[in-house]
């Protein structure tokens, strides 16, 4: 019943 | 909420890409930022998402909030939002 751990939510633009 | 037209989301291991077709630009997003995307998918507001997240992670629910708006900002920022 262990929670996750929060992590901060990213967006990272890849295009090329 | 809901993505825009242009903007597809396929669920990979690491999190999610998010494919926006209008301007052939790719995005990749870890595994928390998938959580929302896939809320924003299921049609939640952003009220419900900080709710379901602040019961399934462990961490501090104002960090989770204000987390999760700046991402929403960014979405917003990119025009993935509809």
């Amino acid at each position: 019943s262990k929670k996750q751990k929060w992590e901060k939510p990213s967006l990272e633009n890849v295009s090329t | 909420m809901k993505f825009a037209n242009s903007v597809k989301v396929r669920s990979e291991k690491f999190g999610s890409v998010v494919f926006e077709t209008l301007r052939e630009r790719v995005f990749v997003s870890n595994t928390t930022g998938a959580d929302v995307l896939k809320l924003i998918e299921d049609g939640k507001t952003k009220e419900e998402i900080i709710a379901d997240l602040s019961a399934k992670y462990d961490g501090n629910e104002s960090t989770i909030k204000n987390d999760i708006a700046e991402y929403f900002a960014c979405l917003e920022q990119n025009n993935l939002l509809a």
